[in-house]
């Protein structure tokens, strides 16, 4: 008997416990199997500190004054609504206003792309899979550069080279010196998984420190994203203009 | 001008019902005080668009006929959370509309919309 046969043995118990401890664990679902549940049919809908799942997506909170540098709080209290947010006319929310929307949202995959797609504002957002670095001369824009990898289960996105657009209705602000990580885990029971969303933000101008959010989504299979279609109301019915007498 | 007074001030609404609309998801809620008012009106026109859909009423007030902008959520959430489709209310159907008042002019943000069956198409228990 050679000494490989001799372990022959050995090896398989090994195995066999390897086996057993991931089984209890419920460490087995590989990345192409999350991955493919991500995409899977309908959308993702937010589920509320309440347990209730949204319809539209949700205001989910502003970062707390304690969160902002002073400049970030400067920047904040002279914000103008009217004047300031690009969403009223219908601009672009971009990163992260388009995740912490919590609108209903779709992945889908295309070779190494991520594409996802936010309801509220019509949003597509393409996520580069395993690229190391961002290319040189990317511009800035309201989405950023966004790289995706895999670490274990959990699908990182990291994403750099944003504008410097407002991020919330209070007109918290970010500079392009702003990173965001975002990590995706799918929890719970196969018919009831519950993707978990925890988002760091980091912008050294506006941000005192590293602030997180976090957001539950619940895959509806029979809802299908809607057509948003911003459209500005009419000039003569915006405030100020309505008949006062 | 007709005075606010005349109209029904709801002061039976709960707080954190207002602040829950002060909370819409962009800065329209700026445009809205916390105080509520009601207005019973007839539409002539409902735009069930995004991100703010809104309704457009005639109110009588001291023999005047005044136009009211009643807004509401985006129309992704009338359609999918309640239902609603283009023809929900029709030019001529009477509503009573509360909500919080416009900052400026003859509007509010509707907490709650019914019809004049008695039909809820707004609930004052939804956010």
């Amino acid at each position: 008997m050679t000494a490989a046969t001799q372990m022959q043995p050995r090896r398989c118990t090994l195995v066999l416990l390897i086996g057993v401890f991931a089984l209890a664990s419920g460490a087995t679902a590989a990345p192409d199997d999350v991955a493919a549940e991500l995409a899977a049919e309908g959308v993702w809908a937010y589920l509320d500190a309440s347990g209730e799942v949204r319809p539209s997506g949700s205001f989910t909170g502003i970062p707390p004054d304690s969160a902002l540098t002073a400049a970030g709080l400067e920047k904040r209290a002279g914000f103008d609504f009217t004047t300031e947010d690009p969403v009223l006319g219908c601009g672009p929310p971009g990163m992260p206003r388009a995740l912490t929307a919590a609108s209903p949202m779709t992945f889908s995959w295309n070779q190494d792309l991520l594409i996802i797609r936010y309801e509220s504002m019509d949003v597509t957002r393409i996520v580069f899979m395993g690229k190391d670095a961002v290319p040189p001369r990317t511009p800035s824009s309201p989405d950023g550069y966004a790289i995706g990898r895999w670490d274990g289960d959990t699908l990182v996105i990291e994403t750099s080279h944003l504008d410097g657009r407002i991020q919330d209705l209070q007109g918290t602000p970010k500079s392009d010196a702003m990173t965001l990580e975002e990590r995706y885990d799918l929890e719970g029971a196969s018919n009831e998984k519950v993707l978990r969303v925890d988002l760091i933000m980091q912008d050294p101008t506006y941000f005192s420190g590293p602030y997180v959010w976090h957001f539950d989504f619940v895959r509806k299979p029979d809802w299908a994203l809607l057509e948003y279609a911003c459209e500005e109301r009419p000039a003569e019915l915006t405030p100020g203009v309505l008949p006062t007498n | 001008m007709v005075s606010r007074a005349l109209l029904v001030i709801s002061s039976a609404l709960p707080l954190c019902l207002c602040s829950s609309i002060a909370r819409s998801h962009h800065s329209i809620g700026g445009e809205f005080d916390t105080e509520t008012v009601t207005v019973n009106g007839v539409v002539t026109e409902l735009r069930l668009i995004n991100p703010h859909a809104f309704i457009l009423v005639d109110v009588e007030a001291d023999g005047q006929t005044e136009q009211w902008m009643l807004t509401m959520g985006p129309a992704t959430k009338l359609i999918r959370g309640s239902g609603w489709t283009p023809d929900i209310l029709q030019p001529g159907n009477k509503v009573s509309a509360t909500g919080r008042a416009a900052r400026e002019g003859k509007g509010m943000y509707i907490v709650e919309l019914i019809k004049e069956d008695g039909t809820a198409l707004i609930s004052s228990l939804e956010e």
